[in-house]
């Protein structure tokens, strides 16, 4: 239990950053800074690292999206940045997370917990199983308020009223005594993004949050992200393998495979100009009515690696058309290259010879 | 399910490395049990080989002798060797227990068998035979019919099979319903094969296996049954050896003679034990060959 | 033992048939005739009417069995769940072994066992009994000796009936202990890997209110049904561990009544349990939709 001063400072450290969030949007603040994160994870005796060397930087009001397939790390990412790590089973090895100038990775579990919902939220994956079917939603909507601030109960169930019905549930106040079995996806995604945010947090993690939707419901969704991140001055990172989301909610994009990353930069120049094999790949075997219309889909040939026998050197290169020799053999860093726009983990790229983009032919 | 040929530009990444076994697996348990049962099934054929005394021979040695060379667990009221009672006891005890699982496995399979084959009013009535029985605690339910039985090892042997046999039909007529459903399925498919030689070829594998290790097991539960009822003075008379009622003798003379109750009891619960660790290896054994229906 | 709960099919099924049993001469009608007055015939032993009997034994057995099954719950769950927070090979291991020793360990033995340790060599619990010989009986308010003196005032029999009451109670605790902490511990283990668990956590709330809260009453499911089938082993081992110690509930007026041939009252007693466990299942269904609102209609 904190003391009743403790509660106080953290109470105007609270109001404080919530001021700060309502300011200018798009101020350039870097409210969340991860740096070199490392995860060790134990498999059936072996260590692997499904999140290798991470790094990025979130400005207040600005959305990052988090991009690979099943199995890149992105989720994991989002876990070791909170700190609900598989217990006993992983564990970071480097790296820091940097919220507002206080390093998560290096403080005490108590204390993290203390941030975990009220600084910084994550929406969990699969809205279908993420909520406790034997609790009311009225109560898991309330929880964090109940814990991270002692607010009467009757302001506490208004201020859960109040966010619901901007997530657009209605049928309140009755549906507080509901059960998540009794309602659909699409509710239950907007009673997750109310339980994330009804502390005010200043950066909201969103695990693939339209993945489990029908597309109307995703572009609901999506919809309501965005204004919310306007009403609440709120920074995103949002995890998804789904470029179109991506497309339309991100401003900046990093591009994870095998957990380590492969490309980073602005959501435009990684749509327009991808740095990254990876990227391209991934882009290829989408179709945007946006973007010039491709006769065929081609998908990346082969699979990701297991992370238990990652290919030596650039875990993408048993993959990839443009491989060479150094990439069996150096791990690429992540980098700017010459003429392109992005940030990029690829030797190709980075001694100038990746082609122009959209290219005649791939392998 | 329709089966895709594999792209061979995909292949497959090496197989993962040799899975260390945990040392807690059946590694443990399977030898131990084994050694277990074998011992006391031994000691059950031929107790004449390991006893030194005649079970029933009244004052060879002192009355409450203390557990030593000769005696090896000690004497009794009237001066019995206790370590050849025991030993002869393992001949009623897990006689008893057996006989009670076999007959009740017996009896239990028939009617299963019969209710998941013939399904429909037969089903429905002797599963509401199968379920009254099992919705009464069965420990009481053997003792009130053994009491009325009169006393001795048959009654307790009949009142122990007739409470036995209900949950062994309903295990029985799950399996039966189980295969038969397949069945359906394989019979749409492999159309000529005469049905009852796929039954043969296919329930009675699969029965056995899923049977053995709750058989096993149910042997040992069935002895702790025995012996409580014998203990309650219902089984095994006087002077019989047989364990529970060895219990009972000995409970009276729980300050004298601490040795009289400790090693009846010591063997109902190693048998009991070694078995469950048999039964529990052959479960996992049998888990991992499971009878697949050929296609 | 092969005991399932009941079913509602077997209940109507029990309640149609009631007082049906095996192999039935004539004089059964008549006996029949007497249950539906509750009248369970005369006990050739005391002489006195069953029904009477077993009204008179029943408050010692309820306070055992009450007592032994309160605490055996208060002590399996919370270090079953303990266990399972704490995942470790070792653990598993171990509490597998004591599982499997303590299913072969008849309960029977345990109470002769405590019984010799404690008394007999240790001398530092009574042999048997409610009370000591020289305390004074309690005026009857409920029977149950723990409540009654609590009820008026006489610290010096419930001493004493406390004292009495540890070694059954500890006999019948041990007895069951190992099968409710592998279930509670297997169960809430299960639980812990669920997707709401994550949810929980990320908001930052307290490991002690995720379990009180969010993990306990979904883990409780399977652990209920357990608890309600060992409470029907409870009413068995009820007559076997009051036996041992003389305990005077219904439990030894069976074993008496046993010895004595004497069959009215086995066949009283049969019933009254039987009832008992019908009535604990009954129950124990009923907890289900209680704690899992899925399974709630309307």
């Amino acid at each position: 239990m904190q003391s009743a001063s403790g509660r106080e400072d953290r109470k105007s450290l609270q109001a404080a950053k919530s001021i700060l969030s309502r300011g200018v949007p798009g101020g350039e603040e870097t409210i969340l800074e991860v740096r070199d994160l490392t995860v060790a994870l134990e498999v059936d005796d072996q260590v692997i690292q499904p999140v290798d060397g991470i790094s990025f930087r979130l400005e207040r009001g600005r959305t990052l999206a988090v991009v690979g397939e099943s199995g890149s790390g992105k989720s994991m990412t989002a876990l070791a940045i909170v700190g609900l790590l598989p217990r006993g089973l992983a564990h970071l090895t480097r790296g820091q997370v940097l919220l507002a100038g206080e390093d998560l990775a290096g403080i005490p579990e108590s204390e993290l917990r203390r941030s975990r919902g009220s600084s910084i939220s994550l929406m969990p994956q699969d809205p279908m199983t993420a909520l406790n079917p034997s609790l009311t939603i009225g109560y898991q909507v309330m929880e964090p308020l109940m814990v991270h601030e002692h607010l009467p109960r009757a302001l506490t169930r208004a201020r859960a009223i109040e966010l619901l019905m901007r997530t657009g549930i209605g049928n309140l106040p009755a549906i507080l005594d509901a059960y998540p079995h009794q309602l659909s996806g699409g509710m239950r995604q907007r009673v997750v993004l109310a339980m994330a945010l009804i502390c005010r947090p200043s950066v909201l993690l969103a695990d693939e949050p339209t993945t489990a939707l029908d597309v109307t419901t995703q572009e609901q969704i999506i919809d309501l992200l965005q204004d919310l991140q306007r009403e609440f001055g709120l920074s995103m990172i949002v995890i998804s393998h789904d470029l179109g989301v991506v497309a339309r909610i991100a401003d900046h994009v990093l591009v994870m495979y095998a957990g380590r990353p492969a490309e980073y930069g602005s959501v435009d120049d990684i749509f327009a100009r991808p740095s990254h094999p990876y990227t391209r790949g991934l882009l290829n075997s989408v179709d945007f009515a946006s973007y010039p219309p491709r006769e065929r889909l081609r998908s990346i040939p082969g699979v990701p690696p297991r992370l238990e026998a990652l290919p030596s050197g650039c875990a993408f290169h048993p993959r990839c058309s443009y491989a060479r020799d150094i990439c069996r053999e150096v791990e690429p860093a992540l980098r700017s290259a010459p003429g392109l726009p992005s940030l990029t983990a690829c030797h190709v790229a980075q001694a100038g010879d990746l082609e122009p983009w959209p290219s005649a032919a791939s392998k | 399910m329709a089966v895709v040929a594999p792209d061979p530009a995909i292949l497959n990444p090496a197989p993962p490395g040799p899975r260390r076994r945990r040392v807690f697996a059946h590694g443990i348990f399977l030898p131990l049990g084994l050694l277990i049962v074998i011992v006391f099934v031994l000691l059950a054929l031929a107790p004449q080989l390991v006893a030194h005394f005649k079970p029933d021979a009244i004052y060879v040695g002192p009355r409450f002798a203390e557990p030593d060379r000769t005696y090896l667990l000690g004497t009794d009221e009237v001066g019995r060797d206790l370590f050849s009672r025991v030993v002869y006891g393992a001949r009623i005890s897990l006689g008893m227990s057996f006989v009670v699982v076999l007959v009740g496995a017996v009896i239990g399979s028939i009617v299963g068998a019969i209710a998941g084959f013939v399904e429909g009013i037969v089903d429905d009535l002797l599963m509401r035979i199968v379920d009254l029985f099992l919705s009464l605690p069965s420990f009481i339910l053997a003792l009130a019919i053994a009491a009325v039985l009169g006393r001795g090892i048959r009654s307790v042997v009949i009142a122990l099979a007739i409470v036995w046999w209900p949950g062994y039909a309903r295990l029985v007529r799950g399996m039966v319903l189980n295969v038969k459903h397949r069945l359906h399925v394989e019979a749409a498919r492999a159309a000529g094969a005469s049905s009852a030689y796929i039954v043969w070829r296919h329930i009675f594998p699969f029965m056995v296996t899923q049977m053995n290790a709750r058989t096993t097991q149910d042997i040992g539960y069935a002895l702790v049954n025995v012996a409580g009822l014998s203990f309650l003075g219902l089984g095994a008379q006087v002077p019989t050896p047989e364990w529970g009622a060895l219990l009972n003798s000995g409970r009276t003379y729980v300050l004298n003679a601490w040795w009289y109750a400790v090693f009846p009891g010591l063997s109902i619960t190693l048998w009991t034990v070694g078995v469950s660790m048999l039964g529990d290896a052959i479960s996992e054994w049998s888990g991992g060959s499971k009878v697949v229906a050929s296609s | 033992m092969a005991g399932f709960g009941a079913t509602k099919e077997s209940i109507v099924a029990m309640r149609a048939e009631m007082g049906l049993d095996k192999p039935l001469p004539t004089q059964y009608l008549l006996y029949l005739q007497g249950l539906a007055h509750l009248d369970f015939g005369t006990s050739v032993r005391t002489g006195d009417a069953v029904s009477s009997d077993i009204a008179h034994f029943l408050p010692a057995s309820l306070e055992l069995a009450i007592i032994s099954f309160t605490i055996y719950v208060l002590l399996a769950v919370p270090l079953g769940t303990l266990a399972a927070s704490r995942r470790g090979r070792r653990l598993d291991g171990f509490l597998r072994s004591f599982s499997i020793a303590g299913s072969g360990v008849p309960v029977f033995w345990l109470a002769i066992l405590l019984q010799e340790f404690f008394f007999a060599y240790l001398n530092w619990l009574p042999a048997g009994g409610r009370v000591a010989i020289t305390a004074e009986t309690p005026s009857t308010i409920t029977g149950i000796y723990t409540v009654d003196s609590i009820l008026t005032g006489n610290l010096e029999l419930l001493g004493s009936a406390v004292v009495h009451l540890i070694l059954p109670v500890a006999t019948i605790v041990l007895a069951m202990l190992a099968v409710g902490l592998r279930a509670t511990r297997a169960s809430v283990m299960q639980e812990l890997d669920r997707p709401y668990v994550r949810t929980a956590r990320a908001k930052g709330i307290s490991e002690w209110r995720l379990y009180s809260v969010h993990l306990l009453r979904n883990a409780l499911n399977p652990v209920i049904s357990i608890m309600g089938l060992q409470a029907g082993y409870l009413l068995g081992w009820i007559i076997l561990v009051e036996t041992v110690f003389g305990w005077p509930g219904i439990g030894l007026y069976a074993y008496q009544s046993i010895q004595h041939l004497d069959y009215a009252p086995i066949m009283g007693l049969t019933l009254c349990i039987s009832s008992g466990f019908i009535l604990i299942n009954l129950v124990t269904d009923l907890l289900y939709p209680i704690l899992d609102p899925r399974l709630r209609e309307s």
